[in-house]
């Protein structure tokens, strides 16, 4: 049977694709496939568990939810766009230095869902991250080392110039 | 690829949307929020032909007060309800339904239309709905109905819409101010689907009940108001003892089951914890709404 395609634009990380897409790909998997930005990760595929997290039109979205397709038009920030000119994001620093990681798989999701999180509360207490980040399955860490990266990132964040915010 | 094979349809208006629905009948599936169909679809549990996506659409999304009632488009975001200052001031139970919805990736996709339309027994709008006797606006191409909440849910997934019809309106009366209202989930994990959700309104006049509406979802296959227990407030002067009665006696109409979350005893002793509770919160939050 031939794939029902439609073509799209759209805008990831500041470039701009034209690109035509079969109807039922997930974002998350065009995102990996056809465009090679295997940063985005792909855990449950139903909504679950949040590691293809990432930005749509500045919300912090599951990408395995929404089709390709949907997103024509839309802007596009993944876990590759966060570093800038070189530079570590301080959501990326601070998972660096508290040990926020260890296989990494639930990474990006993580600071995609963190970011956008502090977003809506720039000051959170632990407790509120711990809240925050409840849609995000970690099966390593214990969460311990995510939710102080998350706390440390917070004042950092806060200090950025708005422009060089990412969102 | 996950989901089979399906055509998109991505109308402008509504009309275009109605037709298009119109045509496709039960082969067709509206999408906004996806945020419950798309699981089912990646899970092949649906495999809808066609699905017309709304998010197009301009003019669905919308909170906006009329006389004395809120008045919601159908593609309205749960991040909107709970950030809305008007469902705040007028209807601030429907701000707190929103809220406990999943996670806010997930809010900030999710509609009330989509919700209310899919009927999910777990679900906290329903019960919203419900408590603050809120209407339903669909539409086809054949015009628009109008249905009570109590008339709109039936069952499991299951709710008074014809396969042509979308879910365009959502109106929420303006709750008075002398009002108190209560909203609260029981979740093993912060953001789950809930294994309880209660919704409590009650207005007091010269030291008696007047008015109570209480609603209990994520037990019974159909989410509904337990009336016999709102008739067993009315009349009375608030207490302690009242409410823990009348919490008692919620258990009678709730027929739990048993599943790996839950033991059915331990999902009807908590309608009595959560019920009372949710009374003795609206009592003292009398007066409260939009402070």
């Amino acid at each position: 049977m031939q794939e029902n395609t439609h073509t799209m634009n759209i805008t990831v990380n500041g470039v701009n694709y034209e690109k035509e897409v079969p109807v039922r790909k997930l974002l998350s998997d065009f995102l990996r496939e056809d465009l090679g930005l295997t940063g985005t990760h792909v855990g449950c595929e139903h909504g679950v568990c949040g590691a293809c997290t990432l930005f749509v039109n500045g919300e912090a979205i599951r990408s395995c939810l929404m089709f390709a397709i949907q997103a024509d038009g839309a802007d596009v920030t993944t876990i590759e766009g966060l570093e800038r000119n070189g530079e570590l994001h301080p959501m990326q620093e601070s998972f660096s230095e508290c040990h926020g990681l260890q296989c990494g798989f639930c990474t990006p999701g993580m600071m995609m869902a963190a970011i956008d999180f502090l977003k809506h509360n720039p000051n959170p207490t632990e407790q509120e991250v711990k809240e925050g980040m409840s849609g995000n399955i970690c099966r390593c860490t214990g969460y311990k080392g995510i939710v102080d990266s998350v706390l440390k990132a917070a004042p950092l964040i806060s200090k950025l110039e708005t422009k060089s915010k990412v969102f | 690829m996950k989901p089979s094979s399906f055509e998109m349809y991505t109308p402008n208006n509504i009309e275009d949307a109605l037709s298009l629905l119109d045509k496709h009948g039960d082969e067709a599936k509206i999408i906004t929020g996806g945020q419950s169909l798309v699981p089912t679809i990646n899970m092949r549990l649906a495999t809808p032909k066609s699905l017309i996506d709304l998010n197009r659409i301009d003019g669905l999304r919308y909170i906006k007060k009329e006389d004395n009632k809120i008045l919601i488009g159908g593609v309205t975001r749960h991040h909107d309800l709970e950030t809305s200052s008007l469902i705040k001031e007028h209807c601030p139970l429907l701000g707190l339904a929103a809220g406990c919805i999943g996670h806010l990736a997930i809010r900030y996709r999710g509609t009330i239309g989509g919700s209310l339309a899919h009927a999910d027994p777990a679900a906290t709008l329903p019960v919203a709905l419900l408590t603050l006797d809120g209407k339903v606006k669909t539409t086809s191409v054949n015009g628009v109905r109008e249905f009570d909440a109590e008339e709109f849910f039936y069952g499991i997934f299951t709710t008074a819409m014809e396969e042509n019809e979308i879910l365009t309106e959502v109106e929420i009366p303006i709750v008075p101010k002398e009002a108190g209202y209560s909203f609260s989930t029981l979740t093993r994990i912060h953001g789950d689907f809930p294994l309880l959700a209660v919704g409590v309104l009650m207005e007091v006049e010269e030291e008696k009940i007047v008015k109570a509406r209480l609603t209990v979802g994520g037990i019974n296959p159909l989410t509904e108001r337990i009336v016999d227990v709102e008739e067993m407030l009315i009349g009375k002067k608030p207490s302690d003892e009242l409410f823990y009665e009348a919490a008692q006696s919620s258990k009678d109409f709730m027929e739990p089951e048993s599943d790996i979350s839950a033991s059915a005893e331990y999902r009807l002793h908590m309608v009595g914890v959560y019920v009372e509770e949710a009374l003795k919160n609206a009592w003292q939050n009398i007066g409260k709404v939009g402070n």
